[in-house]
């Protein structure tokens, strides 16, 4: 597309620019991420200044002013976008990418402009923090009005169902239909639909009352209905943001929870089949058994070592285990004594993360198994050398493309891990917080423990570390794969763009 | 007539137990030399006190009895079997059994010296002390249970040197050098090799599996001889220059005093060994084309070159770190590189002159420690003595998931993996993911039962990838001047013991190694029935 003086006033005017020429794909995938993050952003702020005049309204003004804002600036430029007929997979990837990155700047200028911080460094790690749904804010929640309150649970929620969208209804169905091994993880148990239109009614329509449900259940509790909303967001999109008040000491609310986290880190595929009574051969898949059986072992184990036994205790040990499958990041604490086994275990289960399919973090049960699988068919193929051993799920043989992409997700996983504690340790963190840190951002978990099983306050460290983190809670919430591709489909456009420009000066240098 | 007694006996065809007994042989031989340089060294105090008796105390006649019973055990399997023909369970199987027991019978000489027992140390914690030194010798690692509490230095010439020689012997490699002695194996030689070889793949040298093993073992020498040579000339005693000189070309990194080379605390020591371990951490096939071709070939491998870089980068950010916290440079650069190279070739030696010390990397600030941590992993080049997860896989596994970026971006492209200009085999790759995936898994289940034996995580973390990689020091309580008997409890160092041997065979032939022993009990079960 030539941005000719004429194309640009016509644009700026709204004068004929419906007769332009499509845009290239990349920059349309591009730009409509970016209009879709302003988009989004000045809605939630719009919403939050509404949702701050039942209280004192004190940013109200603000976010009003600077949500209509972002809105109007995001709505031009997704109305001046030509998209082509079809975009590639890395346009796709690309357009999430610059979505994340105009979600956070723009929310961190919200959080600036209010005055919730003074740094707009500290501002765009809580923006990160919010839209990647990691538990690891460093504000202090007694200072925060309702509307700023809602306005980051809400940001939760939105990177949440950004999470499923992607990972439930663009990653399966990506890719040349015809050609399994194009795709990034081909597999019909993961498609929550044909289309990916389809996908993201039945995510949605899955998402939307499973809020809803958990919001009437926090509220019956009696925490409040402003608190229960909160709370239900925050659970449903593996957020971890906890309101005012410690709602979660209530009993009945930490049941709630428990079942919330379970619900969020379970595959949406199989939350859908439950409500379309599409149930099939769900019992005997391999991944649900797997995720509730390690819910409940570990529970079980927290539960009986830590040497209290009490209900309360039961309840709290289950709270921590959900919390950490789901990387939800609620904060909890078990009654008896917190062994440094157990760092190791949640820390472990923390970077495994949920079902694929879910909207938990951490690279997922079903890459586990396919990894523990792999590794069983290298001890097979050991012994028998020449021997051909297709690895099964659910008595489904996956594809090679399929067991590649598990492999390198969990080499770029620990690529990612190791890269960030180097960069966190050099900024000053201790070795075992350095590596801890990192798989909590990688994993989009929260909160992190020292080895005695207390809660880090991420308040305490400084602004480079926190600073570090940042990339990680960007991959690992957007799966690393994506960001990676879109990354290289970029590096190959400057390279064309420079090969271009290289060959215009030479033509520049022929004809003079 | 005992001869020609001995010529009929029919000998049953059993690999494992063939190469088992002639590896023990040559420990049997390590054990005597060794006994016979104490005697020589007894000796030699004595004249010069004036005293004319043949000394036998000390460590001379727990080595003569340790090799008089590898002799006979190795000896009686030697002569009641012979090697036959191998499938992939009996090389795992040979190769497994072989280092198992050897290791089980290098454990006597500390057992019969009573080298471990110090006031309050049980048998069980001596035998357990014993195994863990043993196995920690032969598999290069260079962990020690050695400590305050029980110096190095106290005791004799002759143990300190056996403990050494454990490592020599082991860096190239118990099965390479059983296979210079038995042309016999012909072909299933290669799969032993490879079976012990560090890397995924092993090099051949000649066309005979035998000159190959040979080749091998003749440029070892010669670089230990070379080393040896060089520490003498920078200062140390002929003693030391040998004990040193056969575990800095093994990468193993035991070390005949309490303070490893901090003892010498010389830069120019440290300087001959940071080359000898280099030399040691890579390719032997490398060496050997070098001495062929008269002509550095070592810059144009891939694998080398990415070798080097690493530590050349790691070794400048560190000395950055070091000195932005504090240390002159030309401190923080001795440091700096002697710490990164010998955790770079998973040799395992220390330039700390005591706790706290420049060279202690336990005591310095968490940012380089955690680039050491990451050569705890790396290791060094494959066809070396290393350990290690080897540069090579890592370069494999991220031309592998470059590809598959390209690949999803072009999904009708063909992109192969490279290594350098290279194009690795499919199969290859294959293999290099599963090594990797059952090493991370490996990694998780060891760290997991160390913690809940009660070491804190860092320690047992990096524990296990020391022991995993045959690196040596680790990392929190287990740092280059701690002990392993008191940074982790005995339970833990058995734990450890048993990576230390699945690391140096890389993994996969000692968990499979029960597998052709169980097909062969599950056969005679089945015949049994049949018959009955």
């Amino acid at each position: 597309m030539k941005f000719s003086y004429r194309s640009r006033l016509r644009l700026l005017t709204f004068v004929g620019y419906k007769k332009l020429p499509d845009w290239a794909s990349w920059t349309s995938g591009l730009f409509l991420g970016i209009s879709a993050g302003l988009l989004t952003v000045g809605f939630i702020s719009t919403i939050s200044g509404l949702v701050g005049l039942i209280d004192s309204a004190s940013h109200t003004p603000k976010l009003l002013v600077s949500g209509t804002c972002l809105g109007i600036f995001g709505g031009y430029l997704f109305s001046i976008i030509r998209p082509p007929q079809k975009h590639r997979a890395a346009d796709i990837f690309a357009g999430f990418f610059s979505f994340a990155t105009s979600v956070g700047l723009s929310a961190a200028t919200i959080f600036f402009i209010t005055g919730v911080t003074n740094q707009f460094d500290t501002a765009f790690y809580e923006a990160t923090v919010a839209i990647t749904t990691t538990a690891l804010s460093t504000l202090d929640i007694a200072q925060l009005t309702p509307e700023i309150e809602f306005f980051r649970g809400f940001l939760q929620w939105v990177g949440g169902l950004t999470v499923l969208i992607l990972g439930a209804a663009i990653i399966p169905v990506i890719g040349n239909r015809s050609d399994p091994s194009s795709q990034i993880e081909r597999n019909d148990a993961l498609s929550l639909g044909a289309t990916r239109r389809t996908a993201i009614y039945n995510i949605l329509s899955i998402y939307v009352p499973l809020s809803f449900s958990l919001w009437v259940a926090y509220s019956l509790t009696g925490i409040g209905i402003f608190d229960g909303l909160l709370l239900a967001i925050s659970t449903v999109s593996t957020g971890g943001f906890v309101p005012q008040g410690s709602p979660l000491e209530n009993a009945a609310v930490q049941w709630i929870a428990i079942v919330g986290m379970c619900m969020s880190g379970t595959s949406f595929v199989v939350l859908w089949r439950l409500a379309t009574k599409k149930i099939g051969d769900l019992r005997n898949s391999l991944e649900l058994r797997l995720y509730f059986s390690t819910l409940i072992s570990l529970g079980l184990v927290l539960f009986i070592f830590s040497g209290e036994s009490s209900f309360t205790n039961l309840r709290s040990s289950f709270v921590v285990v959900s919390s950490a499958v789901s990387t939800t990041g609620f904060p909890g604490m078990i009654q008896g004594e917190w062994l440094p086994a157990f760092t190791v275990l949640v820390l472990l289960v923390t970077a495994i993360g949920g079902m694929a399919g879910s909207a938990s973090g951490g690279f997922n049960i079903r890459s586990l198994i396919i990894l523990i699988r792999l590794s069983i068919r290298e001890l097979v193929r050991q012994l028998h050398p020449r021997s051909i051993v297709h690895i099964q799920i659910d008595a489904k043989p996956l594809s090679e493309s399929t067991v590649e992409h598990a492999v390198v997700l969990q080499f770029l996983f620990i690529s990612v891990v190791t890269i960030t504690s180097i960069a966190s340790a050099i900024a000053g963190l201790d070795l075992f917080s350095a590596i801890n840190a990192s798989v909590h951002s990688a994993a989009t978990a929260g909160p992190i423990r020292a080895i005695n099983g207390d809660l880090v306050d991420p308040a305490l460290w400084s602004r480079p570390i926190r600073m570090t983190l940042v990339p990680a809670m960007l991959l690992g919430w957007l799966t690393i794969f994506p960001v990676l591709i879109a990354a290289g489909e970029f590096v190959s456009l400057l390279k064309r763009k420079e090969k271009s420009i290289r060959r215009q000066i030479l033509k520049i240098k022929a004809s003079e | 007539m005992m001869a020609f007694k001995l010529k009929k006996f029919p000998k049953s065809s059993n690999t494992t137990l063939h190469v088992t007994g002639t590896a023990l042989l040559f420990v049997s031989a390590a054990m005597l030399i060794c006994a016979i340089i104490e005697g020589i060294d007894r000796e030699g105090k004595k004249i010069s006190n004036g005293a004319t008796f043949i000394d036998l105390s000390g460590s001379v006649l727990p080595l003569l009895f340790a090799s008089i019973i590898c002799l006979i055990f190795g000896g009686i399997a030697r002569v009641i079997t012979k090697p036959g023909r191998l499938g992939q369970a009996d090389i795992f199987s040979a190769v497994g059994g072989a280092w198992l027991f050897v290791s089980l019978f290098g454990a006597l000489p500390y057992l019969f010296d009573g080298t471990f027992s110090y006031e309050g140390s049980s048998f069980l914690i001596q035998f357990a002390d014993s195994l863990f030194e043993s196995i920690s010798g032969y598999s290069c690692t260079g962990s020690t249970v050695f400590g305050s509490h029980n110096p190095i230095e106290s005791h004799g010439s002759g143990i300190l040197l056996y403990r050494q020689l454990t490592q020599w012997v082991g860096g190239m490699g118990i099965v390479v050098l059983v296979v210079t002695v038995l042309p016999s194996l012909r072909a299933s030689g290669l799969g032993l090799i490879s079976a012990e070889a560090p890397g995924p793949e092993s090099d051949r040298l000649a066309s005979r599996v035998v000159d190959t093993a040979r080749k091998f073992w003749k440029i070892y020498c010669v670089l230990t001889i070379c080393i040896g040579i060089a520490l003498f000339t920078a200062g140390m005693s002929v003693y030391d220059a040998v004990a040193h000189a056969l575990t800095t070309a093994s990468t193993g990194g035991f070390s005949t005093r309490d303070s490893s080379i901090g003892f010498w605390d010389s830069p120019t020591i440290e300087m001959v060994l940071i080359l000898g371990m280099i030399l040691g951490g890579s390719s032997f096939a490398l060496h050997w084309r070098m001495t062929k071709e008269y002509r550095i070939v070592h810059l144009k491998d891939p694998e080398f070159r990415s070798y080097l870089g690493l530590m050349s980068a790691s070794t400048l950010a560190i000395t950055w770190i070091l000195t932005s916290n504090g240390l002159e440079i030309n401190e923080a650069l001795r440091s700096a590189a002697f710490n990164v190279v010998t955790l770079g070739t998973s040799t395992g030696f220390s330039n700390a002159t005591g706790a706290g010390s420049n060279g202690d990397f336990s005591s310095w600030v968490s940012g380089p420690q955690i680039l050491l941590f990451i050569f705890l992993v790396f290791g060094g080049c494959t066809g070396s003595t290393s350990g290690g997860v080897k540069i090579f896989r890592l370069q494999i596994g991220a031309s592998h998931a470059l590809r598959s970026i390209r690949k999803f971006r072009r999904p009708r492209g063909v992109f192969p993996v490279f290594h350098g200009s290279k194009v690795i085999n499919e199969s290859l790759v294959q293999r290099i993911a599963g090594f990797i995936a059952v090493y991370a898994i490996l990694v998780v289940a060891g760290t997991l039962t160390l913690t809940a034996l009660d070491t804190d995580i860092v320690t047992a973390l990096s524990g296990v990838i020391s022991a995993l990689g045959n690196m040596g020091p680790a990392l929190g309580d287990a740092g280059p001047t701690a002990s392993f008997a008191d940074a982790y409890s005995t339970p833990s160092r058995m734990v450890l013991a048993f990576l230390m041997l699945v690391g140096r065979l890389e993994i996969f032939p000692m968990l499979l190694m029960v597998v052709a022993p169980y097909r062969g009990v599950k056969h005679r079960l089945r015949a049994t029935k049949h018959v009955y």
